[in-house]
């Protein structure tokens, strides 16, 4: 068994040894040469959002997101209080009218 | 360079099997190089240093084309089926064409050998790259780079027994 499968390996190894080595495309440097020409024009005039550009973007929107949240629920909070100080007087009717 | 880029085309075209994808890593290895050819110590030599670029680019694109089979097995309707052959020995060029079968078998059972033994393997017995450059690429002791071999070869015969078995 161990026999057969020793053979059967170096029969297929056998191959290795008659593999031609394969060179590059012909059209491989040009191919190149276009990448690297799109990718520099990429970089020049491209807008590249790496890691340093993108986390203090995050935060800025955080910030930001959270600055809006504190005032509108301060506006509202304040809205409330004055209406129900308006309701509560009205009920009671308590206006006070001043002659000024 | 012309010597050198045909030398690392042929390895990561044993890494990949495939042409297309090995054209795609040769450009990425020297765009790399291009790029961070700065950063280069002279610690080893520029043939290995370029080679070790090339075989982590086809790595990384190895690693890609597993999970997209992973996930296209998974969910067929989310990921379109790639349009690439299954049988890799018929997309590698320099096989001949009698040869092309048994081929097929032995890149097959390559393919499912993990990762280090199947690079140890590759550089070796189908790159024929000398054990102390081996070692230097894959940052590995000598004695570690035999092991991978030893149990590639070991991995290798149940592969192909479980293939013809079929």
């Amino acid at each position: 068994m161990n026999r057969d499968s020793n053979s059967l390996l170096e029969d297929h190894l056998q191959v290795l040894d008659e593999m031609q080595e394969v060179g590059t495309n012909h059209f491989f440097y040009t191919r190149l040469r276009a990448r690297m020409d799109a990718k520099n024009a990429g970089e020049v005039w491209g807008f590249r959002l790496g890691p340093s550009l993108a986390i203090p973007a995050l935060t800025i929107l955080l910030v930001l997101n959270g600055f809006l949240l504190f005032q509108y629920t301060q506006n509202n909070n304040k809205q409330e209080s004055d209406y129900s100080i308006q309701r509560f007087a009205a009920d009671y009717n308590q206006s006070i009218e001043t002659i000024y | 360079m012309d010597t050198l880029s045909s030398r690392i085309h042929y390895t990561v075209l044993n890494i990949l099997q495939d042409p297309d994808d090995a054209d795609d890593a040769l450009q990425e290895t020297f765009i790399q190089v291009y790029e961070s050819i700065g950063g280069f110590k002279g610690e080893s030599s520029l043939s290995t240093w370029v080679h070790k670029i090339a075989i982590r680019k086809a790595l990384e694109k190895l690693r890609k084309r597993k999970t997209r089979q992973r996930i296209q097995s998974i969910i067929p309707w989310w990921m379109p089926e790639e349009k690439r052959s299954e049988d890799m020995a018929s997309l590698n060029p320099g096989i001949a064409a009698e040869n092309k079968e048994k081929a097929s078998a032995l890149f097959k059972a390559i393919d499912q050998l993990p990762e280090n033994q199947k690079l140890a393997f590759t550089l070796i017995r189908v790159q024929g790259m000398k054990h102390d450059e081996v070692t230097e690429i894959m940052g590995l002791g000598v004695k570690a780079i035999e092991s991978l071999l030893s149990r590639a070869k070991e991995n290798l015969k149940k592969n192909l027994e479980k293939y013809y078995k079929q």
